[in-house]
């Protein structure tokens, strides 16, 4: 192999990968051109779509998006102007909106990077946001305790004792965690809303994308349109459409919080009869929580709303063969059952 | 003088793939706004990127806006979820064609802030002759580049991002960064 032959190699490598040592022009274009990059995402100015559906827009007070659009407007000009150094790791960062907010108890004034273990609240009267390393954003409402716990590349995750936030995370899945008093929320691509009451009792409301619940085992899909809460001690209950009629949603939270066949058998009752094609969401997650009695109304409700795909049998779900669930699931049309097993293994590989 | 390689933004080491646009392009069809605005966070990188190589960094930033509202009043026709991130590159592709045949000969380059240092102003002429030369270049070759020096993405996530096959992407970077040294080491760009 001759010299040039050598130096073609290093550079198509280098080149293809990002890998191994570059070619010392190749170095330093890298080095000059980086100015002219694109800010990162949480950057971007908000895009000013039409207004298609003013409903699903209305979860967000309009004042924190203009809050947050301010301190944007601000941190997109140091972006731009200031020197493009990259940072080791991926840092958070975090920003007072309203009131005063506190990051370890002292006051938080300015525009600040924030620190693996430090508590930031806010009281009554105020709002900050906070900036997942380079992949989402999280608007934390007045009320909240909130504190990160890791941030490295590709693995950021935090811990939400009380309060509100709203989750804006453009990363691919599974980069985002967030431990709550009693449930783990992964984020699978996702926008969302989620408070932990004083109790620990969480609520999350998703408005794009996905995310996963998971306690001890117990595991909850939500889609974008839909609500869960979670339950100290039980973990996720179970998920409902935001549009499905009262009637239901009070129903899944009766039997989510009862323990025995016979003060499920109404709850389920009410559940079954109010369950539309789209509920069927409620009705999966529920074959393997209600009482083993009570197991078979489900099944058979949801195989009227979707039918059984072919090699799942009714014999085979009441048994709770998982393979058969996960079929089952991915007849329901919201994706499929091995996309969140191969995320949730990720994150968790002990499952 | 010797330059070391950047260390860029480490999520990239994440496999990125299609399949992840899926159910936010399915329920932006539906018209959800929240989950087009995280496609459009993902994706605006890759756009900015293919823009940069041909038009000023202020446009860039117009033109960005305006690819992605195109894409929302068109995502209904978008057949294939898993292909959302090439359709908005070609959509940036065909805005890009647009915009040049609007801008005026003469137009600058960039308008950069006044340099601190001599050093700077250095640096900022030597980026600015790099960038021109790049714009030079053949659009599969340029378009590459640009992804890989200026945006900092790896061959095969400019391959999974615009829908280009991986071959044709290493062989548009290899072919591409040797036309560039030619253009760079040239006596005319050497006094420009």
């Amino acid at each position: 192999m001759d010299d040039m032959d050598e130096m073609d190699e290093m550079d198509d490598e280098y080149l293809w990968r990002r890998i191994g040592t570059p070619a010392e022009d190749v170095a330093r274009l890298e080095a000059l051109l980086g100015r002219f990059a694109a800010a990162p995402a949480e950057q971007w100015p908000p895009l000013a779509l039409p207004a298609v559906r003013p409903a699903a827009e209305a979860h967000v007070p309009g004042v924190t998006w203009l809050a947050a659009a301010a301190l944007l407007l601000l941190s997109v000009g140091a972006a731009w102007l200031g020197p493009r150094a990259d940072t080791p790791g991926d840092p958070w960062r975090v920003a007072r909106v309203e009131g005063a907010p506190t990051m370890a108890a002292a006051p938080l004034t300015r525009y600040s990077r924030v620190v693996p273990g430090r508590w930031l609240e806010t009281d009554a009267a105020s709002t900050a946001v906070m900036f997942v390393g380079r992949i989402g954003r999280l608007e934390v409402a007045p009320g909240s305790r909130l504190r990160l716990v890791t941030a490295s590349p590709g693995d950021h995750r935090a811990e939400l004792e009380r309060g509100t936030i709203s989750a804006q995370i453009w990363a691919p899945p599974g980069q985002f965690v967030l431990d709550t008093p009693s449930a783990t929320a992964i984020d699978l691509g996702c926008a969302y809303t989620l408070t932990v009451d004083q109790h620990g009792v969480g609520l999350i409301t998703v408005e794009g994308g996905w995310v996963g619940f998971e306690h001890e085992g117990r595991e909850a899909f939500i889609p974008a349109g839909a609500t869960g809460r979670t339950y100290p001690g039980r973990g996720p209950g179970t998920p409902t459409y935001a549009d499905a009629t009262p009637a239901l949603r009070a129903a899944v939270d009766v039997l989510d919080q009862a323990g025995t066949s016979g003060s499920q058998a109404d709850a389920l009752d009410i559940v079954l009869r109010e369950a539309r094609r789209q509920d069927a969401l409620t009705l999966w997650h529920l074959v393997v929580r209600v009482d083993v009695t009570l197991r078979p109304l489900v099944v058979d409700r949801l195989s009227t709303l979707v039918p059984m795909p072919p090699g799942v049998t009714r014999a085979g779900i009441l048994a709770g063969d998982r393979a058969m669930l996960d079929t089952w699931w991915s007849a329901l049309g919201l994706g499929t059952a091995d996309w969140w097993r191969t995320w949730r293994q990720k994150w968790n590989p002990s499952r | 003088m010797s330059f070391q390689a950047p260390t860029r933004e480490a999520t990239r080491q994440v496999p990125w793939t299609p399949q992840d646009d899926v159910l936010l392009v399915r329920a932006a069809q539906t018209g959800d706004p929240v989950s087009f605005d995280l496609l459009y966070r993902r994706h605006a990188r890759i756009v900015h990127g293919v823009l940069i190589g041909r038009a000023t960094r202020e446009d860039v930033e117009d033109l960005v806006q305006e690819v992605f509202l195109t894409a929302w009043r068109q995502l209904a026709t978008l057949r294939d979820p898993a292909a959302f991130g090439g359709w908005v590159v070609t959509i940036a592709r065909h805005l890009r064609i647009d915009h040049g045949r609007r801008q005026r000969p003469q137009q600058s380059l960039e308008a950069s802030p006044e340099p601190q240092s001599d050093a700077d102003a250095l640096h900022r002429l030597e980026a600015q002759r790099a960038l021109a030369a790049i714009r030079e270049l053949p659009a599969a070759y340029r378009d590459t580049l640009t992804l890989r020096l200026v945006e900092g993405l790896t061959g095969p996530e400019i391959a999974s991002r615009t829908g280009l096959g991986p071959d044709s992407v290493r062989v548009n970077l290899c072919r591409g960064m040797k036309l560039l040294r030619q253009v760079l080491t040239s006596p005319a760009a050497r006094t420009r």
